[in-house]
């Protein structure tokens, strides 16, 4: 785990290295330029403190960490995380379970748009002369 | 045909309006002065598959939807009347449609209800969900066409950021991926970037609360933020506790 803080020279993700000998490092300031905006949009000034950006940065990064252990105690038979689990783990927090369930079902949506999309995108091409 | 009204279940096929629904529908509910026998229909429909006591039409700043996750109480037997757009709600209507004629409406609507349900339950409930999510959607999309009209150039903006901005989702797949030690899949980074919007959502705006409370104005602060995440964590805490006897206010 000290390897970690070693290998944390720079502050911006710029390795984008896959396999084995990636580094499995999880910056700091990882979602600063999101999460300027975010925060913008959910009632902060239009430029938020730097300071406020970073503890809000921890903190994000501690709640997801939070919510992905609580689902894998979910899954612990299964071995496997899912989708489902992270259902679970929120079944109480109606916001997020509302806003869990409208993004699967826009995906979904999304999806059978395409492929819609692409029949008949394949049907004119052999009915063509 | 079925009629319309099912007993014992819903008394009316689900209305969008009385959805526990997004801010921008309960502003525009208090621009039209809705009644309060909305709030009772949702209140008596709300009971049976979620266990909340209070009708959230909720006053907090964000636009988060809202479910109804009818999947435990409702088997709607208004199976071939609903159209709906999609490919796959054609399919499962096909399916139970066709079984539908096998039942002849001279059949008794509990006979029909006890052979259907069981085999076409889910089916039904699938082709229920997404008819009604799209109604709800449609609602939703009239709403803030309204809201939006009235909005001021500042608060577009602020709308604009809050809808464009999200979590960078190969970030949050990266990090989910080293957290659960497996290879985290595109849907599950959206979902989880999802859901870690509503919760910085609930964050600042907890700690514009707080701020309030301390009297305090401008840029949120770092001890607002902790503040703000000290509380959501008791919040938590004290939702989860629900059926354990609190000797706190003795």
């Amino acid at each position: 785990m000290s390897d970690q803080k070693e290998k944390d020279a720079p502050a911006q993700t710029k390795e984008t290295g896959s396999g084995p000998g990636r580094r499995k490092t999880v910056r700091k300031g990882m979602f600063a330029k999101d999460l300027k905006l975010l925060m913008y949009g959910f009632g902060d000034v239009s430029n938020p403190a730097s300071d406020s950006i970073a503890v809000m940065d921890d903190l994000v990064i501690n709640y997801i960490t939070d919510m992905c252990q609580e689902a894998a105690k979910v899954a612990e038979s299964r071995g496997k995380v899912r989708v489902e689990d992270f259902k679970y783990v929120l079944r109480k927090d109606k916001k997020k379970i509302g806003r869990v369930e409208e993004l699967l079902y826009m995906n979904d949506d999304i999806r059978r748009a395409k492929q819609l999309f692409d029949e008949k995108e394949m049907d004119p091409a052999d009915e063509a002369p | 045909m079925f009629p319309a009204n099912s007993p014992p279940y819903n008394a009316i096929s689900p209305p969008p309006t009385n959805r526990p629904m997004m801010t921008a529908a309960a502003a525009v509910a208090a621009l039209k002065r809705s009644s309060p026998a909305q709030q009772s229909n949702q209140r008596r429909q709300s009971g049976s598959s979620s266990s909340s006591a209070t009708p959230l039409h909720s006053v907090s700043r964000q636009g988060s939807v809202e479910t109804e996750r009818e999947r435990s109480s409702t088997p709607h037997p208004a199976n071939g009347e609903e159209t709906t757009a999609t490919n796959i709600n054609e399919d499962q209507e096909n399916e139970s449609s066709t079984k539908g004629n096998a039942n002849d409406p001279q059949q008794t609507q509990q006979d029909a209800e006890a052979e259907e349900e069981d085999e076409n339950k889910e089916d039904l409930l699938e082709a229920d969900m997404d008819a009604f999510m799209q109604a709800q959607m449609e609602k939703q999309k009239e709403d803030m066409k309204l809201l939006l009209e009235n909005f001021s150039s500042e608060q577009l903006q602020r709308y604009e950021g809050y809808r464009r901005s999200a979590l960078n989702r190969t970030n949050v797949r990266r990090l989910v991926s080293q957290v659960l030690n497996q290879q985290c899949s595109q849907t599950m980074a959206i979902v989880v970037a999802g859901f870690s919007k509503v919760y910085v959502g609930e964050i600042v705006e907890k700690a514009r609360e707080v701020m309030e409370e301390w009297g305090h104005t401008g840029a949120i602060r770092p001890e607002h933020l902790r503040e703000a995440n000290r509380r959501y964590k008791q919040e938590q805490s004290a939702a989860s506790s629900v059926g354990k006897k609190l000797t706190v206010m003795r």
